[in-house]
């Protein structure tokens, strides 16, 4: 990477080339709604609920090697932490977040210290069991709850001042949600534990064996996804204006593990693109044909996952990298093995079940 | 020192153009609603209809309620299409999208609907929750969300909070008190053993059942539920016929009818007993002997029934099947109830235009609350009738008694303006 001089390694290279990125990103996600009708804003709202829940599950597979099928869970523990308390009393939109986020982090950690005396596809077990359960439950408690009617949310208005139309004051709730969410995972999944998580997640007994402690390791990893993915659950809630057991079961988890395999696992930011893939491509494909439009989305997915084996973030990064260094595409490094996501969770489940046996 | 001094100030630099950019921005301040003289989505020739459904998911088998009505429409429009009030013929053009029966699914293309292809009026959005989780959209943006497939007696119940919302069908709790005054006719002390589906829709008929049981002799004695996903009923009935109940309220689709109607004769349990509109189909799953047994059942019809023998000479069934034959897309069957309500609905819809006096959706809404009509394929004895204080256009049954294995017309109940909202 050195004796090269490609347009890739030099982005990478200064810094300061990626804030003028993020700037402007930012710069485009604030302007956009006011470009774009309403209904578009409505799905690049959605776009960014399921960035946030997507980033959740993709970086608890991708960073410390959990793969969950119940992130619903915690999803449908924000939408009906809106929900609920709403019903019953007006609370500002960061009190009810803050309280999302700390009843699914608690939740999360929960869950995750049962799951640390298993491993691999039986861990996986329990939070699909996680996923299944969730809307029985909802409907038990219809008390609280609503039962299978839902409960609706009352719509947000934009304050005047701000001279916002409400979706796009809903947007800009999203966005700083999203902002909050988005900084948590990359400290987490970049910062201080982010060696610990992958010596963990690569082989977890010389991990243990150099000391690191692996299980509060991926404690505070599920918690905290857990916790990101229950803030996209308070957008949604906000968004839609209305929960049911039915948009939170394990439809949910599964569309979020395939938008994290489509983003790539290791992708943060990429996670965008498993975003937009849920919301586009399910768009697109119901309009060739309502009644065949899932099988042409599954179709897609299975086009994605055999064509782009390390999500669309590889593939694309790859090709930038093809493009801009021609000589890494004839010879690829053997320090940077490629990420594949969809075979990376399958290995992930199916070598520790291999330990376990 | 030097490379973070230098990174520093890139990235005070690059937040500072962000922010300068976003204050920019912002001060463009909201949108300007576009509010034009017409009302979108209709023009001299042509009227445009949105409809969000469950394509696909477990509910999809509630398609054919759209595509019969395309049928339905695509025979109007052949025939040239509808006279409405103002004296224009319009045709219909109807844009269904799929939805999953997810409620956000459904906000999402209700907006599409309203705002890319800007049709005229929503048209039979199927469910409670998709139609709960568009009505505030709906409401503020004052599109008609009429023909409405729902059960719910809260729903559009108050025309002065929701003006543009109405549903169609009884609601589930008007239904219940159908029954229940039926049985009290027979049995003023009757005692009622209820099995429903644990989910709205059966607790919205036990909603209704209890109201109409209160004041009255009789008594609800046993309620058991069931989940769609279970296998069978059969404890459930069993625990019900422990209770000495003498009315049975059979709230299934025919699957688990046929099973609890299995179980009642092999427990030698003889209530009389009550099916639901969406049950009626059970007896295709008897055996003649079964039949035999437990003739003198009730079940509560909306629609005619091509499926039943002595239907075929019926001339709006004749009409009915000759319109899904040759308009029918053929991937449906004609004789589901879904496609047959389909067509109610969209039968229904035909007679609100040609109602429609001016083209504007606040004429709409006059025509949807004045309906005083009936519609070919509906049960005969039944009509379709709002005013501006009752939101609700189905309130009635026809009481059928299962006579030599055939459901025979028995009764016309009509709880016009009486739903217990």
């Amino acid at each position: 990477m050195s004796q090269n001089s490609g347009l890739l390694a030099r982005v990478t290279a200064r810094g300061s080339y990626r804030y003028v990125t993020v700037a402007l990103a930012m710069a485009v996600f604030f302007a956009l709604p006011h470009l774009i009708a309403p209904f578009q804003v409505f799905q690049l709202t959605q776009v960014l609920i399921y960035f946030l829940a997507v980033l959740a599950v993709s970086y608890l597979a991708g960073y410390s090697g959990q793969v969950s099928l119940g992130h619903s869970v915690f999803f449908a523990i924000g939408a009906y932490t809106v929900a609920i308390t709403s019903d019953r009393m007006a609370m500002p939109v960061v009190v009810t977040a803050v309280l999302a986020f700390v009843i699914a982090a608690v939740i999360g950690a929960v869950t995750a210290v049962p799951a640390l005396f298993m491993t691999g596809s039986y861990r996986v077990m329990v939070t699909l069991a996680l996923a299944v359960v969730t809307p029985m439950i909802l409907v038990r408690f219809a008390g609280i709850t609503g039962g299978s009617q839902g409960l609706p949310v009352p719509p947000q208005q934009a304050p005047p001042w701000t001279g916002l139309a409400d979706d796009q004051y809903v947007y800009y709730l999203a966005l700083a949600i999203v902002a909050v969410g988005l900084f948590l995972i990359r400290n987490l999944a970049l910062g201080r534990l982010k060696r610990g998580q992958i010596a963990v997640k690569e082989n977890e007994i010389v991990a243990r064996s150099l000391g690191i402690d692996s299980a509060r390791l991926k404690v505070v990893a599920f918690s905290a996804s857990a916790a990101v993915a229950s803030l996209a659950g308070v957008v949604y809630a906000y968004l839609v204006g209305y929960v049911t057991p039915s948009g939170v079961g394990l439809l949910l988890a599964v569309y979020l593990l395939v938008g994290a395999c489509v983003a790539g696992l290791k992708a943060i930011h990429g996670a965008l693109f498993g975003a937009a893939f849920l919301v586009y491509v399910p768009e697109y494909t119901s309009g060739l044909d309502p009644s065949l439009g899932a099988v042409f989305f599954g179709g897609t997915v299975i086009a994605v996952a055999l064509l782009m084996p390390d999500g669309v973030t590889g593939w694309i990064l790859s090709r930038l990298k093809a493009w801009s260094d021609p000589s890494s595409a004839r010879a690829p490094d053997p320090h940077r093995p490629r990420e594949q996501a969809l075979t990376r969770v399958i290995d992930t489940t199916s070598a520790s079940a291999e330990k376990s046996i | 020192m030097g490379i973070t001094g230098q990174r520093n100030r890139t990235r005070v630099g690059a937040i500072g153009a962000a922010l300068v950019l976003t204050l920019g921005l912002a001060g463009c301040g909201a949108r300007d609603e576009a509010n034009g003289a017409n009302d979108p989505g209709i023009t001299d020739t042509e009227v445009v209809l949105g409809q969000s459904i469950p394509f696909s998911g477990n509910l999809s088998i509630f398609a054919p309620n759209s595509k019969a009505a395309q049928a339905v429409f695509k025979r109007v429009n052949a025939e040239g299409g509808v006279a409405m009030g103002d004296g224009v013929t319009r045709k219909i053009r109807l844009i269904a999208l799929d939805d999953g029966y997810d409620p956000s699914r459904t906000l999402a293309n209700a907006k599409k609907l309203v705002e890319r292809d800007e049709v005229f009026s929503l048209y039979a959005i199927f469910g409670t929750p998709s139609n709960n989780a568009i009505v505030n959209y709906t409401t503020s943006k004052k599109i008609p969300q009429l023909v409405s497939v729902i059960g719910s007696s809260t729903f559009g119940a108050d025309p002065e909070t929701t003006p543009y919302a109405m549903g169609i069908n009884a609601p589930y709790a008007t239904e219940a008190a159908i029954y229940a005054k039926r049985a009290e006719k027979s049995n003023p002390t009757a005692k009622i053993a209820v099995l429903y589906q644990g989910d709205d829709q059966g607790e919205d008929f036990l909603k209704g059942l209890d109201a109409a049981v209160e004041g009255t002799g009789m008594k609800i004695v046993a309620k058991q539920s069931f989940a769609p996903t279970d296998t069978t009923v059969e404890s459930q009935v069993v625990n019900l016929a422990s209770s000495g109940a003498d009315v049975f309220l059979n709230l299934t689709t025919p699957k688990f009818g046929a099973q609890a109607i299995k179980t009642m004769i092999a427990s030698d349990w003889k209530p009389e007993m009550y099916l639901p509109a969406f049950g009626v189909a059970v007896i295709q799953l008897l055996t003649p002997a079964e039949l035999q047994t437990v003739s003198g059942i009730h079940a509560g019809l909306v629609t005619r029934d091509p499926g039943q023998e002595g239907w075929a000479t019926d001339p709006a069934v004749v009409d009915y099947l000759k319109t899904m034959k040759e308009y029918g897309d053929g991937s449906f069957d004609p004789l589901d109830r879904t496609a047959i309500f389909g067509a109610v609905s969209a039968q229904t819809m035909i007679e609100i235009l040609k109602g429609t006096k001016k083209p504007t959706r606040a004429a709409m809404m006059d025509a949807a609350r004045s309906m005083d009509f009936t519609v070919p394929m509906l049960a005969d004895g039944l009509a379709l009738h709002t005013s501006a204080d009752d939101p609700f256009a189905l309130e009635g049954l026809v009481i059928n008694t299962l006579v030599d294995g055939r459901w025979t017309p028995d009764e016309v109940v009509d709880f016009d303006g009486k739903t217990n909202r």
